[in-house]
């Protein structure tokens, strides 16, 4: 039964993943002939399947199984640190054929023959520590999303394409986490652009039309200068380390290989010198490419429209997941590509991005609808995130990382919760004669209805998170990340706290405005949704070592390893 | 034994979290029995300390530390969670749990348990807490209960949250910079005197303004009074005002209908009266826990980081400032009221300002004495407010009380007087010596000439104290309680005075205890000129307040007219909220209004159509080209092929 059912999953998890939404695809397509009820079912069994699949790949996921092999263990180091990989030819192949041949005696002799044809490029899929929490972020999120937009009862599907947009999505945003080949992960984190663009543009606001190109142009940008960068990557190392065998390909586009090689052949080796004078163009280009679509300050505006044009589902994901692509991008090659680099511009790094992070804040603060400022806390909080990963130690990466998640599950509740139409001017006269919002629930009534207090409860339960109060996601990462900034750069660790602090103070403002929920019901879907999130939030800030346990040996990979000091090289 | 050791510490430990898990219950128990089993619980954590005073340490080291769990582990940074224990957490264990009993025995029915139960989680985590990570999880949790008990579920977050914010990131800088330059270790063990000593001065005074700081803001002490919202001041009418802590503790500040000073203060638009805001005001009884239990936590912060603040004379220079100021407000504060737990809720803010002032003396023994009696007036706080609920009709007992709470108190003011004067009477000793100039801790003789303003504060500070304690008893005893005394009150009666002859007891006890070692509290012999007064002092104003009270005279009027203009200057907490508006808030709005403003003029519509503008200006400009020889065409091909060409060459080479 194991063997024969199980293992077979359990050992391609990622592929399994990928492969759901397609299935996904075919089965919403028959249930389009059953009607709108057989999509909804077809979408929802899609999307619990997947979520149960992201959860036992976390709970799979073996952080200190030793490397299968010698030769493993020599290029990428003692632990297994990717697993359950899967590796098929994609574009162009590699590999030796066995040739029958005649020798000079007339015997015949079967002989080896590398036979190579394109790039070598593959779909070459697995995870690591860190991927595996992006999946099933990702997951999590999607699906939340998607029910909130494709299963709806009462209401129409808010586009005729909505399910397969989302199942699309989810297939790109996997597969751009589990992409252990770099054209594979270039593929898809544009096809996840492409998604986005094709929810929001399809189910967004008034606004769509203007601010989905925009959001797309700038999204693109980072994506093909990511393209350049890392296609200049395989390039240069293809030319510059030692001549491979006729049976290997003279590119290599395998991730894994590709970092532990350039670690091995040029950083430390004999190429050094070349390496060093060709890497900055390389690291610019990665640099420009995986920030510019952060939504950082000062090119937060594309995002923030797109998060307030899109649909609440969509919005989820944008800001829950979508935008921390960038960040994942930083972790997977930039810090362990180029650790001098990185630590030679840390200063300045750490230093803009920590004024860009407080710009945004501020920009939160003078906002006076929930929307923005929940895009503009989400742009603040990624600058924040990858504040950590810069100083390149084990505090601010795990820090930074955790940041990520909690953000994900509290931005998650909030966008849930909060009402479709925030109403401003319902704001502007509360202000003006300083009602507090606990006056103005539903309208006029001075006491609130129980699902109206649950609502509010709640979203102060999602403020608390953010806010990083002990016991909850956001305390861990605002705790462990300012030991890391301190070690690297005292501007930085001010500018975050001070970000934090005004960020708190934000919400607290904004907790005294009024939300309007009264034309929208309580649902059992609410009910279960609301409480997934808090169970996570409150699990991730009491047992955070369960997070950090399964992340710890893929972050400590990425810093430079001890036998290598940065000085020496 | 060393099984009924470790049994008794997981209980002291253990105790608060069963009973937080057990408050979510509330509603589906009983409430009579969950308060029962709650005030059990309590009960086993003062067992379990009684328990460990008498029975043998395991380990003989100043501390016996037990790690139950590991919250957070990482190469070089891990968090435990356990218990480090010495005299002095025990004592504070003990006296939290004491004071939760009180507590709990008058728990109003509308208030949830839930908050209460996960504050005393949170105290105990600091008070027995081992590495920073600890406490700062303890702090933040304590400080987040905290304040949740002290706001009406249906009211909008309150600005508390910045105070504990602006608290909870201060420490958390300086616990960042002492991890980095104790060998990334969080423990406290790592806190020796050589590792802080090969640190540079100023790293260490750095490390200890930021800590002190976040002691600041848990105690209340000035700048970071500013913590509930009210809404006065020219800064409330524009939506953005804060009162102090003792203010939302205990209810709106009070003088009598018709009094001068309180009708000029009403008819003044900027000041506005607002007893009408009664509505808002948090139960009286989570004053008793805020006073009693949750300020001493900040209290204890500053004795276990005593090493640090050792060695840092400016920071602790810093201390006597503020915690001199503080006092001399909350005196003045606490003489202006006429409610009972107003007098005390500024008087319990007031004398973290003595312990400040003791800490920043230097001198150890006299700091873990003042410290010692804080705990202890802390308990009789808490009697005396149950008492003023329950058996207000009995004067004797209250009293007694008042009397036992002035006596405990001065047993530890007078140790912080004498010190005092210890460094006071250097200026009579002349001509003054070199020696004596560079010892002094920070500015010389200059500095022996501040400590006489801080010995005129605290006895200026006794007296008021003397006087507005039997004042707002006297005058609570004109408002009549018309329920008799039932069975339950006859009980409760009963504890509160054997917990007032067991408080009064301790604090002796504490005051005469010798030195064991450097964290034990400690006896010194009295100085004549700084105990002397004190007693006097205090007692000089109780029998002002009582014939004040016994004669009808217009003495109490004429001089709450007099300290009027304190009086509206502390009402108003010294422009505080005006300033805070004017320099903080204010801005900060500004700013961010004008910031999204730009925002939207820059980045937004009017932006795309100018950049298309332009982008047509200049294609418009371009198009000659576009359309003239071939030769532009021709060259411009050979130029990007030649860049082209010369990026390879260079990339190969």
């Amino acid at each position: 039964m194991w063997d024969t059912l199980v293992r077979p999953i359990r050992e391609h998890l990622p592929l399994w993943l990928m492969l759901l939404p397609v299935f996904g695809a075919v089965l919403v397509g028959f249930a389009r002939l059953a009607g709108a009820a057989a999509v909804r079912q077809a979408m929802l069994v899609n999307l619990l399947m997947s979520v149960a699949f992201s959860v036992w790949l976390v709970a799979a996921y073996e952080p200190l199984k030793p490397a299968s092999s010698q030769e493993q263990a020599a290029l990428l180091g003692p632990l297994e640190r990717f697993q359950f990989r899967d590796s098929f030819a994609w574009v162009g192949e590699t590999r030796s054929a066995l040739v029958e041949r005649l020798n000079r005696r007339g015997e015949r002799r079967i002989i080896e023959v590398p036979a190579q044809w394109g790039p070598n490029i593959r779909f070459a899929i697995g995870v690591d520590g860190i991927s595996v929490w992006f999946v099933a972020l990702s997951m999590l999120l999607v699906s939340l999303g998607a029910n909130a937009e494709c299963g709806m009862r009462n209401a129409e599907l808010s586009a005729p394409h909505s399910p397969v947009a989302w199942l699309w999505l989810q297939a790109s945003l996997v597969g751009t986490f589990v992409a252990l080949d770099v054209a594979l992960f270039v593929t898809c984190w544009m096809s996840t652009l492409l998604a986005m663009a094709w929810l929001v543009g399809s189910g967004g606001d008034s606004q769509r039309h203007d601010v989905v190109p925009r959001f797309l142009k700038v999204s693109w940008w980072g994506g093909w200068l990511v393209t350049l960068g890392l296609g200049g990557l395989v390039l240069v190392f293809g030319w510059l380390r030692p001549s491979p065998s006729p049976a290997e390909s003279s590119l290599i586009f395998s991730i894994p290989e590709l970092i532990a090689g350039i670690r091995q052949w040029t950083v430390a080796g004999e190429n050094a010198f070349l390496w060093g004078s060709i890497n900055s163009w390389l690291f610019w280009l990665l640099v420009v490419g995986f920030t510019w679509p952060l939504g950082l300050a000062p090119l937060h505006r594309p995002f923030a429209d797109a998060f307030v044009s899109a649909p609440r589902g969509v919005a989820l994901v944008l800001a829950g997941v979508l935008l921390k692509i960038g960040v994942y991008g930083w972790l997977r090659f930039l810090v362990p590509v180029f650790p001098d680099l990185l630590r030679h511009h840390a200063d300045t790094f750490t230093t803009l991005v920590g004024l860009s992070s407080l710009l945004t804040a501020v920009l939160a603060f003078g906002e006076r609808d929930w929307q923005r400022r929940i895009a503009l806390a989400t742009s603040s909080s990624v600058g924040l995130s990858l504040i950590g990963m810069m100083t390149q130690t084990t505090e601010g990466l795990t820090g930074g990382l955790l940041r990520v998640l909690s953000h994900g599950l509290t931005v998650g509740l909030l966008v849930w919760l909060l009402p479709r139409e925030v109403v401003g001017s319902l704001f502007q006269a509360a202000a003006a004669d300083d009602r507090c919002f606990a006056d103005e629930f539903s309208g006029l009534k001075k006491t609130p209805d129980p699902v109206t207090l649950r609502r509010l409860r709640l979203v102060r339960f999602a403020l608390f998170a953010w806010i990083g109060l002990p016991g909850l996601s956001g305390f861990v990462a605002e705790f462990v990340t300012p030991f890391g900034l301190f070690q690297q750069e005292f501007n930085a660790a001010a500018l975050s706290l001070m970000t934090s602090g005004l960020i708190a103070w934000m919400w607290v403002r904004a907790d005294r405005e009024p939300l309007d929920w009264s034309e929208q019901l309580w649902t059992r879907r609410d009910t279960f949704v609301a409480a997934t999130l808090v169970t996570l939030n409150i699990a991730m800030g009491v047992a955070p070592q369960f997070v950090v346990h399964r992340l710890q040996p893929s972050l400590m990979s990425l810093l430079p390893r001890p036998a290598e000091p940065l000085e020496a090289r | 034994m060393d099984t009924l050791r470790i049994l008794l510490i997981g209980t002291l430990v253990g105790a608060p979290l069963v009973a937080y898990g057990l408050s979510f219950l509330e509603g589906k128990l009983f409430r009579q029995v969950l308060l029962t089993v709650t005030q059990l619980a309590a009960v086993a954590v003062q067992l379990s300390a009684l328990g460990l005073f008498f029975t043998p340490p395991l380990q003989s080291q100043t501390f016996e530390d037990f790690r139950l769990v590991t919250w957070l582990s990482m190469p070089g940074f891990e968090v435990t969670l356990g218990a480090q224990l010495n005299g002095f957490s025990l004592v504070q264990t003990t006296l939290v749990s004491v004071v939760l009993l009180l507590v709990l025995s008058a728990w109003p029915q509308e208030v949830s348990l839930r908050w209460l139960m996960l504050a005393w989680f949170g105290v105990t985590l600091v008070n027995v807490a081992g590495n920073l990570g600890q406490m700062f999880v303890g702090w933040t949790l304590s400080a987040w209960a905290s304040s949740e008990l002290a706001r009406k579920p249906d009211k909008p977050l309150r600005p508390v949250w910045l105070m504990q914010r602006v608290s909870d990131i201060a420490m958390l800088a300086g616990f960042g910079i002492v991890w980095m330059h104790f060998e990334s270790s969080l423990e406290f063990t790592a806190w020796t005197p050589e590792a802080i000593g090969a640190l540079r001065p100023e790293l260490v005074e750095s490390m200890a303004l930021f800590v002190f700081i976040g002691v600041i803001g848990r105690c209340a002490q000035l700048p970071l009074t500013v913590w509930l919202e009210t809404e006065q001041g020219f800064a409330a009418q524009m939506g953005n005002s804060m009162s102090k802590l003792s203010d939302v503790m205990v209810g709106v500040w009070n003088v009598p209908d018709g009094h001068e000073v309180a009708e000029r203060l009403k008819s003044d638009r900027t000041n506005r009266w607002h007893e009408s805001n009664e509505e808002s005001v948090p139960s009286t009884v989570l004053a008793w826990w805020l006073c009693a239990a949750f300020l001493p936590a900040g209290i204890g912060l500053l004795v276990r980081l005593e090493p640090l603040f050792a060695v840092a004379p400016h920071t602790r220079l810093l201390m006597v400032a503020v915690g001199a100021f503080t006092l001399l407000m909350c005196s003045a504060n606490a003489a202006a009221q006429t409610n009972w737990p107003h007098v005390l809720s500024q008087f319990a803010v007031g004398q973290c300002g003595v312990v400040l002032i003791a800490m920043g003396i230097g001198n150890q023994s006299e700091g873990l004495s003042g410290v010692a009696a804080f705990h202890w007036q802390s308990v009789l706080i808490a009697v005396l407010l149950v008492a003023n609920l329950v058996i207000r009709r009995w004067a004797t007992a209250l009293m007694a009380v008042t009397v036992s709470l002035i006596v405990a108190g001065l047993c530890g003011r007078h140790a912080v007087a004498d010190s005092i004067w210890e460094h006071a009477r250097k200026l009579f000793e002349l001509p003054i010596r070199m020696s004596d100039e560079s010892n002094g801790v920070v500015l010389g003789t200059t500095e022996t000439r501040l400590w006489w303003l801080v010995l005129g504060t605290i006895f200026l500070a006794e007296f008021l104290t003397g006087f507005s304690l039997i004042r707002a008893w006297l005058l609570g005893r004109r408002k009549t309680v018309s329920r008799s005394l039932a069975g339950s009150d006859r009980r409760l009666y009963i504890t509160l005075w054997i917990t007032t002859v067991l408080v009064l007891g301790g604090s002796l006890w504490s005051r005469g205890e010798f030195s064991r070692s450097e964290t034990e509290f400690s006896w010194t012999p009295p100085q004549l000129f700084g105990t002397v007064p004190l007693l006097p002092l205090g007692l000089a104003g109780a029998v002002l307040a009582w014939w004040m009270y016994s004669k009808p005279s217009s003495l109490p009027e004429k001089v709450a007219a007099a300290m009027g203009p304190f009086a509206r200057l502390s009402r108003n907490r010294f422009y505080w909220d005006d300033l805070y508006f004017l320099l903080v808030v204010h801005p900060a709005k500004a700013i961010g209004e004008r910031l999204v403003w730009f925002e939207e003029r820059v980045f937004g519509p009017d932006a795309v159509s100018l950049r298309d503008h332009l982008a047509s200006v200049l294609g418009e400009s371009a198009e000659p080209l576009s359309r003239g020889s071939a030769m532009i065409g021709a060259l411009t091909t050979v130029g990007s092929v030649a860049v082209l060409a010369w990026m390879l060459l260079w990339l190969r080479s």
